[in-house]
């Protein structure tokens, strides 16, 4: 989850050091049933197979796009490097993040 | 069909709203920690539960002698001639480092944690069996006592005439090559709930099961309940790859708690660590292997001796080397065969089916002794393979041990692997880089693989057009995250004429889905008997549907034509019928409805396709051994209904000083059959390539000679990440299978077998020109490996 912006583990933060923190977690990512880009990026690009870890990714992902919009393969493979998925070998999600990227910067434009 | 649609389970994984078995909202939970052995191999002399049973919030506890008493043994499914001893909890001795002793419910999870500290075990430690080859001719020190030997099972094959390929071989060479103990590790670990019903005597488990309808039958007779007085719900599965087939210990626990806690349910997660420790792995291997063969590189036969080491129980036992003999000659024509294949027991944790159970080890063997042939006799890889090739119109082709494989063109898969790697181009580079001492290597791997389960395996669908026209599927087989609901979704909207994305597919409940005793997803077996019911549902509702819009139209059947949810007459498209007004008319007006045709539009098949019994030989020559059961006689579990097949080609850099590997490039050209999703298949191919880079290079389970386990996270138990995943290009070949009624393979565990050759044999050939022994021995190929070898290699060359 993003805690104030930065990616944490949800299990190793306690609440008390939360407190007074702005938490996101992906049911923060749409917006009344709209999906953000990053997770459209994750659908059109199949970078989810049994989903136990995605909601690590997005977040993760997010946490990269935030500080860096257009990031590099290099950058993406050594940012996500923390999250591990069994399924999909990755590729298709580092595919998602570049995607996301296009697309968040149509938005802005 | 045919189109890379987006999967329509996805919206609902991406916003969140998942239901894995830690996500589901069941009232008045109680929580179960289990204890756990610390030792390998101990006398097992009492378990005193009454300190845990004074902790505040404890509501029971159970140990080895309540499940002794209520429940019968885990289930043996290879060895025959042994009798299983092994219950859910451990009874007279502990057999392996976290072994199930006792288990405790609680109000709390950390409650339940903190009791089962309370818990006084006494053990005597014995020695621990850690070593297969010593454990493989042990006269004393066993994991079952009453078996009087550790070694629980020996295949014994001789195929063709293997003195004569020896005798008339020009050359032979004899290698020693070892696959590691590892697994796929689910992300999601083994998970249940259990809820008993005292008044209805009804029992009723969330679980993450694989194998819906093995666990019905098998939880069935281990508890001495009814089928229909156990209710298996599946939902959501974290990723199964044959971890999560038979969890009979977590399953067998938790309903044994739950049918004392007067009717609340409970729940059992294991961490990360009782996984690692205690929810399965892969045998490991040891094999000899001596090859006999022509000057030309024509392989005229071989001996492979086996030694497989599956852990404490007799469960799998026998499984992963039983698998071999399916695919035992590969893709090549080699007749002459000696299979001495020995299974041993250690105090190890039990082997579980994974990712391709045996079928990675065969390949790695035939595809390394291709390799060292090619080697030896200083040949082209690629053109020793050619030689060797099944050619492509030698099929059906029924190999050694009486398996057929249905179809398929491995010279065409070979060639366009090495034209997309530009292989000629390539071989000139590496000449070019070794003068200025970079070594880089090219490794091939091309096989078969088995596929769409076991050709006697059945499964069961049910398919409903609703009274408003509304389309729900109901199957006897889980979804693990392969994409099951959409392709099933893609199968009836084709037949249905129908947009797939509205039809609703219901999670696996054994009240409401038609399972069979083979119910569940393994082996690529969806591309099997799932995907046939589901066709043969489909088309019989077509026909109903038919039928009905024909009378309404007035039209004859032949001239009617599904599309874009509209019934109509060919050529008429204006003037149609809806899918509600076919429903109507079905169960709102039998006036309405054709002579023969009755009312309501639900199908349910059980079955598979009549063509699958062309998957095996009445009059071959079977292997015999204590697995007579597994591997003997028509049907035979391990003659699959399709094989599809691969060619891998792995291009790596090595560093000369530190033994760091770098895989520059990593193609794959598979043979699946027809496609129905091509961007779920390539996912597939991503995700099994990735899980057979990982075995390759970075993954093992180790123990240290008293048994501990020294790999019980993911800090010592290697996986791939981001950066480790090489970019992987992937094409495809198509041979259609005709026992296929589409023709179509499995994937799914395809390409996982592939990389443990391809990259052992590249980077054999990236370190060769050092000359001297290069030879990979065991898996994984890590950096130390590397420079040992490299280090070796320089040593030898300096002293000439």
């Amino acid at each position: 989850m993003l805690m104030d912006g930065l990616p944490v583990k949800s299990c190793t933060v306690f609440a008390v050091q939360a407190d007074g923190s702005e938490i996101t977690t992906t049911e923060g990512l749409s917006k009344n049933g709209k999906l953000h880009p990053l997770q459209e990026a994750f659908w059109e690009s199949h970078a989810l197979q049994c989903g136990y870890c995605t909601p690590g990714f997005l977040m993760a992902s997010l946490a990269i796009l935030n500080r860096n919009a257009s990031p590099t393969e290099e950058e993406i493979r050594r940012n996500l490097s923390g999250n591990l998925c069994m399924c999909t070998g990755y590729l298709n999600i580092i595919k998602a993040v570049k995607l996301a990227s296009e697309k968040m910067a149509k938005v802005r434009n | 069909m045919g189109k890379p649609l987006k999967r329509f389970e996805d919206r609902r994984l991406l916003l969140g709203d998942t239901a894995f078995v830690d996500d589901l909202d069941i009232p008045d939970l109680l929580y179960v920690a289990i204890l756990r052995s610390p030792y390998a191999h101990a006398k097992l002399l009492k378990v005193d539960l009454s300190g845990a049973l004074k902790v505040p919030g404890v509501v029971t506890a159970i140990d080895g002698d309540t499940a002794k008493a209520v429940t019968k043994t885990i289930p043996s499914y290879a060895v025959a001639t042994l009798k299983p001893e092994e219950y859910c909890l451990a009874t007279k001795k502990v057999r392996y480092v976290g072994e199930a002793v006792a288990a405790v419910v609680a109000t709390d999870p950390a409650v339940a944690e903190d009791a089962i500290e309370e818990i006084k075990v006494q053990y005597e430690p014995l020695l621990a069996v850690i070593d297969a080859e010593k454990a493989v001719n042990s006269k004393s020190n066993f994991v079952y006592d009453s078996f009087g030997t550790n070694a629980v099972g020996h295949n014994h094959a001789l195929w063709g005439n293997v003195d004569e390929a020896f005798r008339s071989a020009d050359q032979t060479l004899k290698e020693r090559i070892s696959v590691q103990r590892f697994s796929s590790t689910p992300l999601e670990p083994l998970a249940v709930i259990a809820k008993f019903d005292r008044f209805t005597q009804e029992l009723t488990l969330w679980c993450n099961a694989q194998m819906t309808g093995h666990v019905m039958m098998g939880l069935s007779e281990m508890l001495g309940m009814p089928t229909n007085k156990i209710r298996l719900i599946v939902q959501d599965i974290g990723g199964g790859f044959g971890i999560k087939t038979r969890p009979w210990r977590p399953l067998a626990i938790a309903s044994l708690l739950a049918m004392r806690t007067n009717g609340k349910p409970v729940k059992y997660i294991e961490d990360r660590r009782e996984h690692m420790m205690a929810a399965g792995m892969t045998a490991g291997g040891i094999f000899d292997v001596e090859v006999a063969f022509k000057n030309d590189g024509k392989i005229l036969g071989f001996r492979l001796h086996e030694i497989n080491n599956d852990g404490a129980s007799l469960q799998y036992a026998g499984t992963y080397s039983s698998m071999r003999a399916t695919l035992i000659n590969g893709s090549y024509d080699i007749r002459n065969i000696e299979w001495d294949s020995y299974t041993t027991l250690t105090n190890e944790c039990p082997s579980m089916p994974n990712r391709g159970v045996g079928k990675p080890g065969m390949v790695y063997i035939v595809e390394r002794m291709i390799e060292f042939v090619a080697q030896r006799l200083k040949m082209d890889p690629a053109e020793i393979r050619r030689r060797n090739f099944i050619p492509a119109n030698k099929f059906p082709y029924a190999t050694p041990s009486g398996r057929v494989y249905d179809s398929g063109n491995y010279p065409a898969l070979l060639r366009k692997a090495l034209e997309i790697v530009e292989y000629d181009k390539l071989r000139e580079k590496q000449a070019e880089l070794r003068k200025n001492g970079k070594y880089i290597g090219i490794g091939l791997a091309t096989y078969v693989h088995g596929a769409s389960a076991h050709s006697r395996e059945i499964e069961g669908i049910s398919i409903k057009i609703d009274a408003k026209g509304n389309i729900v599927a109901n199957s006897g087989s889980p979804d693990m995250g392969t994409g099951h609901t959409t392709t099933i979704s893609q199968i009836i909207a084709e037949e249905l004429g129908v947009n797939p994305e509205s039809i609703t597919v219901d999670h696996f409940d054994s009240n409401f889905s038609p399972w069979t005793p083979y119910s569940g997803t393994h082996a690529n077996k969806f591309s099997g008997p799932d995907v046939e019911v589901t066709l043969q549902a489909a088309k019989k509702l077509r026909a109903k549907v038919v039928a009905i819009g024909a009378n309404l139209l007035e039209a004859n059947p032949i001239d009617i034509e599904l599309e874009d949810g509209k019934i109509f007459v060919k050529g008429s498209r204006e003037r149609y019928k809806t899918l509600a007004e076919i429903a109507r008319a079905s169960y709102q007006n039998p006036k309405l409805l054709p002579e023969g045709v009755e009312p309501g539009l639900e199908e349910t098949a059980i079955g598979n396709t009549p063509l699958a019994t062309g998957a095996f030989m009445t009059d071959a020559k079977y292997e015999v051994g204590s697995m007579h059961q597994l591997v003997t006689g028509p049907g035979s579990p391990t003659s699959f209904m399709t094989y599809p097949s691969s060619a891998h080609v792995a291009v790596v850099e090595v560093d000369m000083e530190t033994g760091e590997l770098k895989i520059l490039n990593y193609v794959i050209v598979h043979d699946c059959g027809r496609i129905i999703n091509p961007l779920i298949v390539q996912g597939q191919v991503q995700g099994n390539a990735v899980h057979g880079i990982g075995v390759a290079l970075l993954e093992q389970f180790v123990y240290d000679e008293d048994g501990q386990l020294l790999t019980s996270s993911f800090v010592d138990y290697l996986k791939p990440t981001t950066c480790e995943v090489p970019n992987i290009i992937d094409d495809h070949v198509v041979t259609p299978s005709p026992r296929s009624s589409i023709g179509i393979k499995g994937v799914g565990e395809g390409e996982s077998l592939g990389p443990l050759a391809s990259l052992a044999n590249a980077v054999e050939d990236a370190i060769a020109p050092l000359g001297g022994d290069f030879r990979i021995h065991s898996l994984p190929i890590t950096p130390e490996k590397i420079y040992e070898l490299v280090k070796r290699a320089q040593k030898q060359r300096n002293r000439t």
